[in-house]
């Protein structure tokens, strides 16, 4: 998959982006230095699995962390506009119209109580000056658009009455309402069915080719990363360890930590019924770590170097970056490499 | 990979399994729409065997689950453990029973009880099966737990002290606890990160090299049971659509249905641009006890035949086919043009 | 719907007939004999002997029942022991006003107490969610008859601001009428609004932390909207639910307020009643006081289908 031809300029920049939380009453880093670009008709993937970060990435983003017990440092900027320096009046004024964000149980986030034109129509009416039934009339174009059939009838029911499928497709209506320029999607396929699984990435992708969209795609499953995204940004314990473009991230990983979720993937081509696994935890939020965070589960550590010094990203610019000490030396098995037991 | 043959003698046999539930009432209380979770499945697991069941949403894997370790009973059909139909198993046997089979559930955190330190948890069947005074039960608790990777001061901790994946173990624990002939696992990796999955599932393939354990494991990741499983079953619809070894199902899958499946699972490569096979996606409950084969309506090969009959499973037991296709020469492109998608 | 409304109503018959006969069997074994009481402490066993027929209290039980339960049906609800007004006459005529003061006492619950929650709920865990917090639980430990009295020595007999006791029929003077309702109802309402607050709090608190509230939030819709159109239509099934339950309270509550501020309602008329051994009356609050409680709470119910449209399929 080639990347796209695309413009130099990225739609939305996040740059050392630092998040606290209070845990226990003590603040708590949970998104440490989070720097990545993305740029318009592209998809980046971001990957991580539980204590990566990566919900509470996104969220901070979006301003949808609350004000409260939260600390939020660095930049996110919009085109122009750095959507961390707002308040909240002003971001709700920016929330659904130039950025959205579709989540993983799309069952559990519409409204019960609402139908599904109604919770397309508001977003519709909000951003843009419609009437009730014009509103209307656009919310149904968009089940059209998304592929719901009798999208007329449909619109008049209530999320219970559709399928996990459905209401994906459903909240990506409501996310391309205003033709935004960033969707963040996170997890948006992790519960439901390969078959419709497939179908909701097959829209995603027919909707970023309609209209140009910049996707920030959250997973932690790989195979749809390759599926969907040109370039990749892997996180562990709240920071970046990896980015690079799909191809050399996936065939000549820089970080160990890659290297061993590549690892982790069963084989498709499986004659070894083996595949790997990374011993160990993720370290807890608001745990000290001396060194490379990831150095206690690290097949490659060498003491007196990974359990001293705090990596950085290395190269500073460049297409293809790694946080860690020995990424020049080491020679890491991406998906190419034969798997052993 | 072929590992050591499994005995050919069944632990646990299912036949012809059916199961519903009622989905709606009218004013006067009868019955007017019924959910067809088992519409009619047999299925056997040997010891030291791996059965995977792979099925989506509204296949029916974890009705069968349950009927399997007689959690419910079925509506028809039957289920038998060593020759001995459970249905003819009065209460005291029937509990005496459920020590050879066991259960570990899809989420560690909801399975194993918060409120109970893991110990105490691995150790209640111990407890309510055996007479043991509590040092016995303690030592075999300990047993357990350093056998599935935990340390004997874990013993005293509660669930919510511990990660996805070593509560998991814990789980398998307990499952060992009672030295079962055969344990149930319901999607046992879908809830753990991808970079441990492969631990716990080292753990049961160990567990059942050492003791001969029959699995059966029910998933709706394809690439995982690939590697796991020795035989396969696929089910849509509350029926079993084929089976077969790994290799014959991912290499020369027959039903139309398991290719559909096979075509929409992602590849980890992003060198390689996936050829979808285009079926229509449809949520594959029954409501009805519809006619004909239920994957008729999304199926690019439908024919007259194929509505009007339920294609019969067709084959031996380690290799079968439900589709009235078979006999004619596999087509490969779709016959007509699929439907929209209603997923 | 009209099928779910039919057997509601229909469920509601049965349920009626078993109260109203435990009462007639309670009745009976209740030491206290009517017929002594009417005929007065100078009466002779002969004039006893004779009230006791009049009342008609010396026939079989089951038939008495069986009477009574025909009179029901067509409306006649047997007359008072006491003044020999018909039973239905009497609380036709008490009944509106422990009505008003019902309603006016859960309208005041309502109105201070939802914004009261949902403003606690806004910020969980600070100082307006932990003053609401304290004040209802205080309130929900004071009865009602104790403030009663503190309202009526403050704002009646210290300070002459409101009528202690009495009551004006709306239809003679409007203004009186509310001054005369104003500290029952206030009294009255002291813990229902508790209640209501706590359940409000709870249920918005809920509601809030739910995912579609945060996909509300993140299509931009205001907070107002999020939460007064998101959050509440979710929040309110828990909250009508508890309003229905405190119909009880409130009626049990209003006994003693009407007593207190000498209100000549339904709660004046049972507890003279209960003294008097009026059988006939007994039966007939206890009658009305069940259908009142079942039909709020099939409105309440009704109104689910409202609230949750999973309901009405």
């Amino acid at each position: 998959m080639t990347a796209e031809v695309r413009t130099s300029e990225p739609v939305l920049s996040v740059r050392d982006l630092a998040v606290d939380l209070m845990v226990d009453g003590r603040w708590t880093a949970i998104v440490k230095d989070v720097s990545f670009d993305l740029f318009p008709n592209e998809t980046l993937g971001l990957v991580g699995e539980s204590g990566s970060g990566k919900t509470v990435t996104s969220m901070a983003i979006m301003g949808l962390l609350g004000r409260s017990s939260v600390r939020t440092r660095g930049q996110v900027r919009l085109e122009q506009t750095d959507l961390l320096s707002m308040s909240e009046r002003e971001l709700t004024a920016v929330r659904g119209r130039d950025i959205a964000m579709v989540f993983q149980d799309s069952t559990r986030s519409l409204n019960p109580a609402f139908t599904v034109g109604d919770q397309v129509a508001e977003v519709v009416r909000r951003h843009m000056s419609l009437h009730r039934s014009e509103a209307w009339e656009r919310a149904i174009e968009l089940l059209e658009l998304v592929g719901i059939p009798q999208a007329r009838r449909r619109a008049k029911d209530y999320p219970h009455q559709f399928s996990g499928g459905m209401c994906q497709r459903v909240m990506l209506a409501s996310a391309m309402a205003c033709e935004p320029k960033v969707l963040i999607a996170d997890e948006p396929t992790t519960a439901l069915d390969v078959t419709v699984q497939a179908q909701v990435l097959d829209l995603m992708r027919e909707l970023q080719e309609r209209v140009g969209i910049a996707i920030l795609l959250i997973t932690h499953d790989l195979a749809v990363v390759a599926e969907m995204c040109q370039r990749v940004a892997v996180m562990y314990a709240g920071e970046l360890v990896e980015q690079a473009a799909a191809e050399p991230l996936f065939v000549r990983p820089r970080h160990p930590y890659t290297a061993g979720l590549l690892a982790s993937i069963p084989s498709p081509t499986a004659e070894a019924a083996a595949f790997g696994f990374i011993p160990g935890v993720v370290p807890r939020p608001g745990q000290e770590v001396r060194g490379c965070l990831f150095h206690d589960r690290c097949a490659d550590f060498v003491a007196g170097r990974c359990d001293e010094v705090h990596p950085a990203l290395e190269p500073p610019e460049g297409d293809h970056r790694a946080r860690c000490l020995r990424s020049d030396e080491l020679d890491l098995r991406g998906i190419d490499a034969p798997r052993v037991a | 990979m072929d590992r050591a043959v499994p005995s050919p003698e069944p632990v646990l046999v299912g036949r012809d399994l059916h199961k519903s539930y009622v989905r709606r009432r009218n004013i006067l209380g009868s019955v007017v729409e019924r959910t067809h979770a088992l519409r009619g499945v047999s299925l056997d697991v040997r010891r030291g065997e791996t059965h995977g069941i792979v099925g989506e949403s509204g296949s029916g894997k974890s009705t069968l689950a349950r009927l399997l370790l007689r959690l419910e009973s079925p509506d028809e059909g039957t289920v038998h453990s060593e020759g001995q139909d459970l249905a003819q198993l009065d209460r005291r046997h029937l509990r005496r029973w459920r020590r050879r089979a066991q259960m570990v559930f899809q989420d560690p955190f909801a399975s194993l009880d918060p409120m109970m330190v893991i110990g105490d948890s691995v150790g209640e069947a111990i407890t309510v099966h055996e007479r043991v005074d509590r040092e016995e039960r303690d030592r075999r608790v300990l047993d357990l737990l350093e056998r599935v990777g935990m340390r004997s001061h874990h013993m005293h901790r509660f669930p919510a002290e511990f990660s996805g994946g070593q509560l998991q173990r814990v789980a398998i624990a307990r499952a060992l606890a009672t030295d079962p002939d055969v344990i149930v696992c319901d999607e046992p990796v879908a809830a753990l990160d991808v970079s441990i999955r492969a631990q716990v599932l080292n753990l049961l393939r160990e567990l059942q090299d050492e003791r001969g354990i029959a699995i059966v494991f029910i998933t709706h990741d394809l690439s995982l049971v690939r590697v796991v499983a020795d035989r396969i079953s696929v089910m849509y619809s509350g029926r079993v659509v084929e089976t077969g070894r790994p290799a014959e199902i991912f290499g020369s899958a027959r039903h139309p249905y398991t290719r559909t499946l096979l075509s929409a699972i992602p590849v980890p490569d992003p060198r390689v641009r996936k050829d979808r096979l285009p079926a229509a996606a449809g949520a594959a409950g029954a409501t009805e006890a519809s006619r004909g084969c239920s994957f008729a309506p999304r199926c690019p090969h439908v024919m007259e035949v194929c509505r009007e009959e339920v294609p019969p499973l067709v084959g031996s037991d380690v290799r079968s086919v439900a589709c009235h296709l078979e006999g004619e020469t596999p087509v490969e492109q779709p016959a007509r043009p699929p439907t929209p998608g209603a997923a | 719907m009209v099928a779910l409304v039919g057997r509601r109503l229909l469920a509601m018959v049965p349920t009626l007939l078993i109260v109203s006969l435990v009462v007639f069997f309670l009745l009976d074994l209740t030491p206290g004999d009517p017929a002594r009481i009417l005929a007065g402490e100078t009466a002779t066993p002969e004039q006893v002997l004779d009230t006791r027929a009049r009342l008609g209290l010396d026939r079989p039980l089951l038939d008495r029942y069986g009477d009574y339960v025909g009179g029901v049906f067509t409306g006649d609800l047997g007359d008072s022991f006491f003044s020999n007004r018909p039973v239905l006459d009497e609380i036709g005529r008490a009944f509106p006003i422990t009505a008003s003061l019902a309603l006016a006492a859960l309208g005041l619950a309502v109105l201070v107490a939802v914004p009261a929650g949902l403003l606690a709920a806004l910020r969980p865990g600070g100082p307006l969610d932990r003053l609401v917090s304290a004040v209802s639980a205080f309130a929900l430990a004071v009865p009602p008859f104790v403030i009663g009295v503190l309202f009526v020595v403050f704002f009646a007999v210290e300070n002459s601001l409101l009528p202690a006791v009495g009551y004006v029929p709306f239809a003679d003077d409007p203004g009186e009428w509310a001054r005369h309702l104003v500290l029952p109802a206030i009294a009255l309402a002291v813990a229902p609004a508790a209640e209501l607050a706590r359940q409000t709090r709870g249920a918005l608190a809920d509601a809030l932390s739910r995912d579609y509230v945060r996909a509300a939030q993140a299509k931009g819709l205001p907070r107002r909207i999020v939460v007064l159109k998101h959050a509440a239509k979710n929040a309110a099934i828990p909250v009508v639910t508890v309003l229905g339950l405190q119909i009880g309270r409130v009626i049990g509550g209003a006994v003693v307020v009407e007593q207190v501020f000498a209100l000549p309602g339904f709660g004046t008329l049972a507890i003279q009643a209960v003294k008097n051994s009026d059988y006939p009356m007994i039966q007939g609050i206890v009658l009305v006081s069940g259908l009142t409680v079942i039909l709020v709470n099939l409105a309440v119910d009704l109104s689910y289908a409202y609230f949750n449209p999973k309901v009405r399929t």
